[in-house]
């Protein structure tokens, strides 16, 4: 066997028979629907960055508070240690 | 093709960036011969309409990305369908099959001023079967679809000069196995 298949057809497809499978309809209804399918998955992604950058703020937020009530601490800590012999 | 032909095409493909609807005229210009083209590189009519269906669908979807790059709008078309079928037999993994139209083939001898017979025909598919792939595509584009090498070679995504090379060893071969005078350009 060769590396293509060779076939020999006796008769060109009528044009008759090509328009049969003509239908510029659903083409346009394939495309419509991509294009909705991509706005649907362009809002999905915009959503994801919303959460996600909402997430990261909260968490942001959250880790400050937390280190916060420590830093004020230390600092009082801080004023005693020279302090001792203020009287 | 003229260049009031392809101005006019250009038109219609700014209509079609705003308005998909306006993309079905090229689609009717058009789907006759990207049907011939794939059929005659699948011999399946079912997949050759999924195909070509497929591949106009792709153009329309990209149509906004769509640049004018010296060559018509249809050789675009070509090489969408071209990845596609491209596509489908890397999917499939099976032989590619090219199947030619008996009626070309004789239009070719008689431009050759050969005498067209079964035997000559029987040597030539076995000739063509042991044709590399990229031979066999740049002869279907050359000699059954009339493109110039500048559209092969944008169809194909191969250079001008690699293009011409190609068809010259594939005729060149022809010509020393048949003692065919099939000319470069096919026309005599």
């Amino acid at each position: 066997m060769g590396r293509n298949e060779i076939r020999l057809r006796r008769q060109r497809m009528s044009s008759g028979r090509i328009a049969q499978h003509r239908n510029y309809g659903d083409i346009m209804a394939r495309h419509e629907r991509d294009i909705k399918l991509k706005r649907i998955s362009r809002a999905f992604i915009y959503f994801l960055i919303i959460a996600a950058l909402i997430l990261i703020f909260l968490f942001v937020r959250r880790w400050e508070r937390n280190t916060e009530p420590k830093a004020k601490q230390s600092t009082a800590l801080v004023q005693r240690v020279p302090g001792t012999s203020t009287r | 093709m003229s260049e009031a032909e392809i101005l006019q095409e250009y038109s219609i493909l700014d209509r079609a960036k705003r308005n998909p609807q306006a993309f079905g005229e090229l689609y009717e210009k058009y789907f006759d011969r990207i049907f011939n083209f794939v059929y005659r590189q699948t011999d399946d009519e079912d997949l050759t309409a999924d195909l070509t269906s497929q591949a106009f669908f792709i153009a329309l979807k990209n149509v906004d990305r769509y640049q004018f790059r010296g060559v018509p709008f249809s050789a675009w078309l070509y090489k969408i369908a071209s990845n596609e079928i491209n596509k489908h037999y890397r999917k499939q993994k099976q032989t590619k099959v090219f199947s030619i139209e008996e009626g070309r083939i004789r239009e070719l001898m008689d431009l050759a001023d050969e005498e067209y017979n079964e035997e000559i025909i029987h040597r030539l598919m076995n000739y063509l079967k042991e044709l590399p792939t990229e031979m066999l595509q740049v002869l279907e584009l050359r000699f059954f679809e009339d493109k110039d090498f500048k559209e092969i070679a944008f169809i194909l995504d191969i250079t001008e000069s690699g293009a011409k090379m190609r068809t010259y060893r594939a005729l060149d071969r022809l010509r020393k196995n048949f003692n065919l005078r099939i000319k470069y350009d096919g026309k005599e």
